[in-house]
């Protein structure tokens, strides 16, 4: 025990004192607000612009203002994660940096020649990214509600502010995904002992490659028990569950949680044992 | 284990995915408080024997024992500083971060950094960042990483690599400063006259195996004796009787006897009762540079 707090100290040093890991937060936080709020309010200005007898425009705009009230913050902040959700695509980037980067710079074997064992190095990392992701959705919460608050006082606040309990449970979904594609990009670290394919390759599978394959096996409905074994379609109704409109659940919210922590579990465990049985060359 | 070796292998082996045999066999013996030469040509196997010994590779077959635990073992690792190849750091820490890092991995506290970075005189440029460092900063960096612990065991692999003649010095009174006391040192190098200022005994390692393991003086006794006496070809004759043909070669007029100096005074009395003259009997004054060729290019062929 002693080993990974010492592990978690060391990490917890170079993950904060990196600016990449910061720069990836912020990025977080830019692309919640452009894509959930400022983007939003753009079309409310342009549907503003219509002719009001226009069809579609007053419901349109009664949409994006209930999008854009307190009551939705918490789903905004995890639509971030949703579909094309370049969210996903940064947790997975902030998971390859955390191992990739060991690779290139050679610093694994710096690691792993100090006193704890490569298990035990390998589970201090994994604390201090939890925690940094923990930090971040934090982060993006308090975001949201801020973004939201301003946009409530233009365009009025229905339903007023979610319950506490409805922003704890947003938290842990927002870090449990962010968890799922932060380990996923981990892994793929471990397997090809670098960042740069392994970045690739993530963001590539993160925002296209499932949502290919799912949206392809949608064609017939007796795949549905293969759809709802990926990852990225679990994300998305966790997601969904916080009062997305959004299409018809295609698992309920406790799968959803469940098939996205086994992943997650899956991708830490592989990584581990690889990481354990393999040299450091 | 026999006591008294802080490092020792048996039948050490490693063998590549690829099918490359990158150690064979190697038996290695470092003893507590020495400072330790392992040599060989580029390629020898010297940096994979390292790696396997502080935990890093994983040998195919054979055993070791670093430290009182199998290498890569905690016990063990908490133990030994090591240098493998070049210095692995965090290129946007700045030196004094990167110690730091090391130093909680280690359960220590923060200030050690200082101390080492004192210790290898970069204090003065402990703020800036990694990536602005040097090549001779780097390494030094890397020395001082290794020193955090305190280890017994210090293992350095080609520590001078990239460095200045100047900066070759120091590093070589470094590590000749580091070995003093109970610590011991393992340095690999290919540079033998640094090896031969520093190291008490040494291991030369040729493809994979080990050729020769020794002191110095060992090594150089080790290959036999010079011998000039009259008649040349009576010489010969009574030579290749006494010590066998294949350990008699000539050169510069010169006999040289590929045996154990030990036997000057038979050799001797064995030519000088047969009526010969024997001008010069001495052994072999060669270099270390003179021995690891000898060493490499015999087991080489």
């Amino acid at each position: 025990m002693s080993d990974l707090l010492a592990s978690f100290r060391g990490e917890w040093l170079k993950m904060t004192r990196r600016p990449a890991t910061w720069a990836m937060g912020l990025t977080l936080a830019v692309v919640l607000l452009a894509l959930g709020y400022a983007l939003l309010v753009l079309l409310v200005v342009v549907l503003g612009n219509q002719p009001a007898d226009r069809p579609g425009v007053q419901t349109g705009i009664h949409t994006l203002k209930l999008d854009l009230a307190p009551a939705h913050f918490p789903q905004s902040t995890l639509m971030t994660f949703s579909g094309i959700g370049f969210g996903s695509a940064i947790a997975v980037i902030l998971g390859v940096l955390a191992m990739g980067s060991e690779y290139g710079w050679g610093t694994l074997k710096t690691v792993f020649t100090q006193r704890p064992g490569r298990v035990t190095a390998f589970g201090g990392k994994l604390l201090a990214l939890a925690l940094i992701l923990a930090f971040f959705a934090v982060v993006m919460l308090a975001c949201a509600a801020g973004a939201s608050a301003v946009t409530g006082a233009i365009y009025g606040s229905p339903g007023g502010w979610p319950g506490p309990a409805d922003v704890a449970k947003a938290f842990l979904a927002c870090w449990l995904i962010m968890g799922l594609w932060a380990a996923l990009g981990v892994l793929l670290a471990v397997l090809f002992r670098q960042a740069p394919l392994a970045i690739g390759l993530g963001i590539v599978y993160a925002i296209a490659v499932e949502g290919l394959i799912v949206n392809t096996l949608s064609a017939a409905s007796s795949l549905d028990d293969v759809r709802r074994a990926f990852p990225g379609a679990n994300v998305t109704a966790l997601v969904n569950s916080f009062g997305s409109t959004a299409g018809a659940a295609l698992v309920g919210p406790t799968q959803a949680v469940l098939v996205v922590a086994a992943f997650l579990a899956l991708f830490v465990v592989v990584s581990a044992v690889v990481l354990r049985v393999r040299d450091v060359i | 284990m026999v006591a008294g070796n802080i490092v020792e292998t048996q039948g050490l082996t490693k063998r590549y995915g690829t099918g490359v045999l990158a150690v064979d066999r190697l038996d290695l013996h470092v003893r507590h408080g020495e400072v330790y030469g392992f040599l060989g040509p580029n390629g020898a196997g010297k940096t994979t024997t390292l790696r396997m010994l502080v935990g890093l590779i994983r040998p195919t077959s054979g055993s070791a024992e670093v430290a009182g635990a199998p290498p890569g073992a905690p016990a063990g690792l908490a133990r030994i500083g090591s240098l493998v190849e070049s210095p692995g750091f965090y290129p946007y820490l700045s030196g004094r971060d990167n110690l730091r890092f090391v130093a909680r991995m280690c359960h220590l506290g923060d200030d050690r950094a200082d101390a080492a970075l004192d210790e290898v005189g970069l204090l003065a440029r402990g703020s800036e960042k990694f990536a602005h460092y040097s090549m001779g900063m780097k390494q030094r960096l890397g020395v001082a990483a290794a020193l955090l612990k305190d280890p017994e065991l210090l293992v350095l692999d080609e520590p001078s690599n990239g460095l200045d003649p100047e900066g070759m010095v120091e590093m070589r009174e470094m590590i000749r400063g580091l070995g003093q006391g109970e610590r011991t040192v393992l340095l690999s190098s290919h540079l033998l006259n640094e090896v031969e200022l520093i190291c008490q005994r040494v291991g030369v390692i040729r493809h994979g195996r080990m050729v020769a393991e020794g002191t110095l003086d060992e090594l150089k006794g080790a290959v036999g004796l010079t011998l000039r006496a009259e008649p040349k070809a009576r010489a010969r004759e009574l030579l290749a009787d006494l010590v066998g043909g294949p350990a008699v070669a000539e050169r510069d007029g010169a006999f040289r006897l590929a045996v154990p100096p030990t036997r000057a005074g038979e050799i001797n009395t064995a030519l000088v009762g047969a009526g010969l003259v024997v001008s010069e009997l001495r052994p072999n004054e060669q270099s270390l540079e003179e021995i690891f060729l000898q060493l490499t290019q015999e087991h080489g062929s």
